[in-house]
């Protein structure tokens, strides 16, 4: 093996916490190996090139059949992507299934996937981008489940901010309802105490869809005429907008320009009056009184392209202007000299001295093409190391390794959002599919003393039909056409109906459980040799009791409000299904996979420290969604942002002693 | 590695016209002052003929700028969905920068007190905004030159680089310009107009005013367009038109006519326009990389007498000629008997392409918020070409949209 050239600091994926780890490191100064494991071909630095790479994702997914978050995509031997498609229901006779990348032990699939390719999940993600809540950091002394994080909501508030600028954030803050707030003077307070008095989001509200104004509409008369009874009590219904990471009209208000290191203060810095020239490679100070506009960034191959939602509606799995935030852009603006991306590199394992437990080195496979069986094994040294290729390989990787495990947690407390769907016919059309897929969501439910007894749930209105549970329009049509239904009568059949479609889905908080998790086991590899993830998985009682609250409110809902109700749940309808109380309830995977590395205050019960750092190795720091001790209901991605910054505030703080 | 592409005023990016492009203005060499000076009357009506014959000017900038777009479109619209890659992405990007360059134009209009007028000319008696196809340019620009509504073809692509380019380089033959003041180029237009609004300016300045008198409220600002071309300039004074024009000419023909008026000089820098990391080359470029089925390379000249000719070698791409619905050129309503399904389909397009120019409209005049609302008839403009694209007329060829402004 050639001896290597040692960076400042190694990064193991090119998702969005490699990529903000790459940026801000770069910028800094510092030198910077990226490992990606996916395609050389979608991290094309040339503008013509990324444009063409881009074009075949969109025809892969023009074409594809069934339009999964990951159908744009190329699914590689050498480096699997986990796929929806690929899940089943478990039983005697096939446990565990290996149909797909992941090896399902059960007893339930874990049902959500993940992206592994440059860019990361960022580029089949929503882009929703709420906070969580202060109480959501405290869920074990406040409500007695699960553990409390090693940091406040507080704490997290300067990162939030930087993970809202570099994500590019549009939204209304004062529009952002709180679920204890039940006064418009509490409202204003809580906006005040939990974002700052004066704080704006770097674009305008993205406008909300015209389903939003029908279904508020309707709960709002709900509310007033015969409100939903909570445990026999009379509950109104709340709304709020969704922040989101998809570019809109540029706040005027908005200060900021750039996070940059301060190397005197020692900390990461949001900066109005400095910012990063992507032409010069270099910091420079802007002149006095220059006048700020936030810029909205565009699309990777062109930034004028992009510059606005244009309500394509397709933005799971892939935004065909990149309005919506990928990490590529975050990743492109990393000083290039400083940055060496080596894609088609997987990595298999860290390498450490067993006395001092420092890690020496990361041992990676590159795979010569798509598919192929070829492949060279290297060694990548750094001074520190990052693990960002995602919560279920991190954990993956660490136990291959035997690293970072002294406290047996690695792999332990894998966690989603488990969305129960219930759908139905609206009495009035909401023209479903103007627009992005969620842009308001129910947050009454979000927090509350009912947290002791089952999870909280937030409940996004979305804004495409049927299609996630039965795959509207296309088998509305298939329906019809069976029933010999053709010309006019299909077209009014179709024109009627398909307008009237509302799905809501009750995104429950899974706690954390140290029997769900990530395993390895020497039979199961994939194409090169890597282990393959063993997935052991169920949903606790905690979890089923807020399935039948929910669905409970949701009946009311629907009655109240004159939607007719379609939903049906059974053993076939998706491969999560479990009983409760002599109900039976499907859960769909929300694609927030979180939890397996989770940070802590002692190394007893977590494997990392509130900086991301692993407590047994003091160069090896674990970024993404693995971090989170628990989920909360917010989509983890801005969270895990802020955390992510925060990681790499730590990372120059020890590079710089 | 190097970054991408560079970003607006950013100073290693192309530099679009030459420093001395635009000469110092002495004050007796200006007619105007002289005959300022000279006139009997009260000045001011000199000066307020002069800035009546530069709004008109302008206005003719409008209309140059809105000429190309419909035969672009045309072009654009006509490819096969899913080919010709580059090519569709190439002209797309310079219809959107015609776009840009229009608003920009309106912007520089509404600075000095003007009032763009943009489609619903048509509705009064000022002449036609949306040129009769075939048509010469606006403007007595490059008369040699006829424009088709046509579809994507060698032949149109290279009319597409005449537009932006003259072949002739800055010569014009004699014949024109005996009526009145012919133009070799789209620069030279812009030239003598940038010279019409120095001069004037200096008037304005001299008696302690200043010709941008406009109301702020009527520019049309980077908050209502966005997307497409590039950022939007807003003007309220010399700096930000002068701006303007040297965007505008620069996205065209680049820094063409400077260094193409001067004999070859192998080593010159300034033919190096091309690589990964110049932002844009202008349209003229563009074109030629279309043509040749090429893209330029880093080490290539834009000069013609340079070893590669000013022509690209770089990487190949592929260009599918025959991937293309052929519309029928320049097609008309009348072509058509009334209420006829071809009749139709067209006058819809009509009505919603004379929709959109209204839209612009009204956001050019005091509304720029309104664009948005353009948004949608844009969509549905390439919705209805396509359509009628895909409808044979005989003879082996296509229907087409005619681009011809009706009243809704």
């Amino acid at each position: 093996m050639i001896q290597n050239k040692t960076y400042d600091v190694v990064i193991v994926g090119s998702g969005i916490s490699g990529a903000v780890i790459a940026k801000t490191l770069t910028q800094a100064g510092k030198t910077v190996l990226l490992l990606e494991a996916g395609l050389t071909a979608g991290m094309n630095l040339d503008r013509n090139g990324n444009y063409h790479n881009y074009v075949d994702y969109l025809n892969t997914f023009y074409k594809a059949q069934i339009k999964v978050p990951n159908s744009p995509y190329p699914n590689i031997k050498d480096a699997p992507s986990i796929n929806v498609i690929d899940m089943e229901p478990i039983t005697a006779t096939n446990s565990p299934s290996t149909v797909g990348y992941l090896v399902q032990a059960g007893p339930l699939p874990f049902a959500s996937d993940c992206l592994r390719g440059p860019g990361g999940t960022t580029l089949h993600w929503l882009g929703s981008t709420p906070r969580m809540l202060p109480n959501d950091f405290r869920m074990k002394s406040l409500y007695g489940v699960g553990v409390d994080w090693p940091i406040s909501y507080e704490d997290l508030m300067p990162y939030y901010e930087m993970a809202e600028l570099e994500i590019g954030v549009s939204g209304d803050v004062n529009a952002i309802k709180w679920p204890e707030a039940t006064t418009e003077k509490q409202q204003i307070a809580l906006k005040n105490k939990n974002y700052g008095k004066d704080y704006v989001f770097p674009m305008e509200n993205i406008p909300t869809s015209y389903i939003d104004g029908v279904v508020t509409g309707l709960v709002k008369g709900v509310n007033n005429n015969k409100p939903v009874k909570v445990n026999g009590k009379d509950t109104r219904i709340g709304f709020s907008i969704t922040p989101q990471g998809r570019n809109s009209t540029p706040n005027k208000k908005y200060p900021y320009r750039d996070v940059i290191w301060d190397a005197k203060k020692k900390k990461l810095l949001l900066q109005t009056d400095k910012c990063w020239s992507t032409v010069l490679n270099a910091v420079i100070d802007i002149p006095k009184g220059e006048k700020y506009e936030y810029l909205p960034v565009g699309a990777t191959w062109d930034p004028n392209t992009g510059q606005r939602c244009e309500g394509n509606a397709s933005c799971v799995p892939i935004c065909p202007v990149q309005a919506k935030y990928n990490a590529l852009k975050t990743l492109f603006k990393s000083d290039r000299s400083k940055t060496t991306i080596k894609t088609q590199s997987v990595a298999s394992r860290v390498i450490y001295d067993e006395k001092s437990g420092e890690i020496t080195g990361v041992e990676y496979k590159t795979y010569r093409t798509a598919d192929s069986l070829v492949y060279d094994t290297d060694i990548a040294k750094g001074k520190i190391y990052v693990l960002a290729a995602s919560a279920i390989e991190n954990a993956k990787i660490l136990l291959a390794s035997n690293a970072a495990n002294s406290s047996d947690q690695v792999g332990r407390n894998l966690m989603d959002h488990l969305c129960l769907l219930t759908w139905g016919l609206l009495p009035e059309k909401g023209y479903p599919y103007r627009g992005p897929g969620s842009t308001t969501n129910m947050s009454s439910f979000r927090d509350g003393d009912f947290r002791k007894e089952h999870a909280a749930w937030i409940c996004p209105i979305d804004n495409w039909g049927w299609a996630w549970p039965v795959f509207s329009p296309g088998s509305d049509l298939a329906t019809a056409l069976a029933k010999n239904i053709f010309g006019k009568e299909l077209r009014d059949l179709l024109a009627d109906s398909l307008p009237k479609q509302l799905l809501l889905h009750y995104e429950c908080e899974q706690a954390p459980e140290p029997s769900n998790r990530v395993t390895i086991d020497p039979n199961y590899r994939d194409a090169i040799g890597n282990y393959r993830p063993v997935i052991h998985y169920d949903a606790s009682d905690y979890m089923k009791k807020a399935f039948k609250a929910a669905k409970e409110i949701n009946d009311q809902l629907f009655e109240a409000a004159g939607i007719q109700d379609f939903t049906t749940y059974s053993p076939t309808m998706a491969q999560d299904y479990v009983g409760y109380e002599g109900q039976g309830y499907n859960f769909w995977g929300a694609g927030h996979i979180v939890g397996t590395h989770r940070m802590g205050k002692s190394k007893k019960d977590s494997v990392v420290n509130k900086d991301c750092k692993t407590w047994d190795h003091d160069n090896l720091y674990l970024v993404g969604c693995g971090n989170m001790p628990t989920l909360g209901t917010s989509n983890p991605t801005l969270t895990m942002t802020a955390l992510t910054f925060k990681a790499a505030e730590a990372i120059l703080k020890q590079l710089e002693k | 590695m190097n970054t991408p592409f560079k970003q607006p005023h950013d100073p290693k990016r192309q530099k679009l016209i030459p420093e001395n492009a635009i000469p110092e203005i002495k004050e007796e060499a200006v007619m105007a002052v002289s005959s300022l000076k000279s006139a009997k009357g009260p000045s001011s009506v000199v000066f307020d003929k002069k800035l009546a014959e530069l709004k008109s000017q302008l206005q003719t900038a409008l209309e140059l700028e809105h000429s190309t777009i419909p035969p672009y479109l045309c072009a654009l619209y006509s490819i096969k969905p899913g080919t010709n890659l580059t090519a569709t992405e190439i002209i797309k990007s310079v219809v959107l920068e015609e776009m840009l360059h229009m608003v920009m134009v309106a912007n520089l209009l509404n600075a000095v007190n003007g009032k763009p007028v943009i489609g619903n000319k048509e509705t009064g008696t000022g002449g036609k905004f949306i040129p009769d196809y075939p048509t010469r340019l606006p403007g007595n620009v490059d008369p040699t030159l006829v424009v088709n509504l046509t579809y994507f073809s060698k032949a149109s692509i290279k009319t597409f680089w005449k537009i932006e380019h003259p072949e002739g380089g800055y010569a014009l033959p004699a014949e024109f310009g005996k009526d009145a003041k012919a133009y070799p180029s789209i620069g030279a237009f812009y030239e003598d107009l940038t010279k019409n609004l120095v001069e004037l300016e200096e008037l304005a300045q001299k008696k302690g005013g200043t010709i941008f008198t406009g109301d702020p409220k009527k520019q049309v600002p980077s908050e209502h367009y966005y997307g497409a071309g590039g950022k939007i300039i807003t003007v309220s004074n010399l700096d930000e038109a002068k701006n303007v024009i040297e965007e505008i000419v620069g996205q065209g023909e680049g820094t063409l006519g400077s260094i193409f008026s001067e004999p070859y000089k192998p080593g010159d820098p300034r033919y190096l326009l091309f690589g990964s990391t110049v932002e844009e080359f202008a349209h003229y470029f563009r074109f030629k990389e279309i043509h040749y089925e090429r893209y330029y390379a880093p080490t290539d000249s834009a000069h013609r007498l340079s070893p590669n000719k000013g022509l690209p070698t770089g990487k190949k791409f592929e260009v599918d000629w025959e991937a293309v619905c052929k519309m029928k050129p320049n097609p008309k309503m009348e072509d058509y008997k009334k209420d006829s399904p071809l009749y139709e389909k067209t006058y819809n397009f009509n009505k919603t392409y004379s929709a959109l120019l209204d839209n612009i409209n009204e956001a050019c005049n005091g509304n720029p918020a309104a664009l948005k609302d353009g948004i949608m008839l844009m969509y549905d403009l390439r919705y209805k070409a396509v359509e009628l694209m895909n409808i044979p007329i005989g003879d082996g060829f296509m229907a087409g949209p005619s681009f011809e402004y009706v009243k809704g």
